[in-house]
């Protein structure tokens, strides 16, 4: 069972920290691309709150 | 060694504070005329995992305390400090608005849901009470195909109206207590509002307030209120088309095969 606080707040970190603020590419060219692969398969999942709630099985609550 | 960064912040003094950041490295601030950029030494490859991403939200959250930050996209990283130098020098009118615009601020996330199959039967069965939709029965299988078509148009129309209207309705109940707003909306059919708030930090609890009547007025929805964030979502840095060899900003996987990554 996934903690629910930490699921929750990893999606949203994730949602920001892979998508958005000082949006540039590094000069590590195939680490900005290792990157890009990873949000893809993480999109999927971020891309529904829903799907979130039906992992966690629980009626979905604030949780700030 | 190569260089991760973490974030912009307005100042350049050195960190007081002992931070680890990824590969538990000390972060440091690299000075550049009036602001900084928080970096750590990377000896080895980034592994993008749960505990990197989050320690690059550590980073960042414990400057937010004490600094304006602007938070760098998770794993950039630049081969060596003259790069991540010369990035400062070009971006340093950019960054310098940025933070100028967001200092004092934290961004809020509210997520809200319904349910938007009853929200839809709900709209049908108006519908169907004012006579806007009709009967087909014995008419030609292509007729009925036109009427389903119509029928469904509007039900969505109607459906996308109800959604601005709730949206519309939080939004104003916000609209004081905010500086500025992002948001997109029916991302899915049950998320109506996926949105980030920029709040002064003296706001932070007026925001929650006023939140807890949102709350009782919209009582058949659900929500997700979290934060304060770093203002990832507000940060506005254009993308610049940069001619220098040594430095290059990629849009697309397919810029990135382009230039050999």
């Amino acid at each position: 069972m996934i903690s629910k606080t930490r699921d929750i707040t990893l999606l949203e970190i994730l949602d920001r920290a892979l998508n958005k603020g000082v949006v540039i590419s590094g000069d590590i060219v195939i680490s900005v691309a290792d990157v890009d692969l990873v949000y893809l398969g993480l999109k999927v999942l971020l891309s529904s709150v829903e799907t979130m709630e039906k992992l966690r099985g629980a009626p979905f609550a604030e949780a700030g | 060694m190569r260089i991760y960064t973490s974030c912009i912040i307005d100042a350049t003094e050195e960190l007081n504070a002992s931070i680890s950041g990824l590969e538990g490295a000390s972060v440091y601030n690299i000075p550049y005329n009036d602001i900084g950029i928080v970096s750590s030494d990377l000896s080895g490859k980034v592994v993008t995992d749960e505990n990197t991403v989050m320690t690059h939200e550590k980073v960042i959250e414990t400057l937010m305390e004490k600094y304006t930050v602007l938070p760098m996209r998770f794993h950039t990283v630049f081969r060596k400090e003259e790069n991540v130098i010369l990035m400062m020098q070009r971006l340093y009118d950019e960054f310098k608005i940025n933070l100028q615009r967001l200092c004092g601020k934290v961004e809020i996330g509210l997520k809200v849901l319904w349910n938007g199959k009853e929200v839809k039967a709900r709209i049908i069965e108006g519908m169907n009470g004012d006579g806007s939709i009709r009967q087909t029965n014995g008419a030609s299988p292509g007729r009925n195909l036109l009427e389903e078509k119509l029928i469904e148009y509007r039900v969505d129309n109607a459906f996308e109206h109800e959604a601005d209207r709730n949206i519309e309705g939080i939004n104003n109940m916000l609209n004081g207590y905010i500086a500025d707003r992002s948001y997109k909306r029916l991302q899915t059919e049950n998320l109506l509002l996926d949105a980030a708030y920029l709040v002064e930090k003296e706001r932070i609890a007026h925001f929650r307030e006023i939140f807890g009547k949102i709350r009782t007025t919209y009582c058949d929805f659900r929500y997700l209120l979290s934060g304060p964030w770093p203002p990832f979502s507000f940060v506005n840095i254009e993308k610049h088309d940069y001619s220098c060899p040594q430095y290059f900003f990629f849009d697309t996987q397919q810029d990135i095969k382009r230039y050999g990554g």
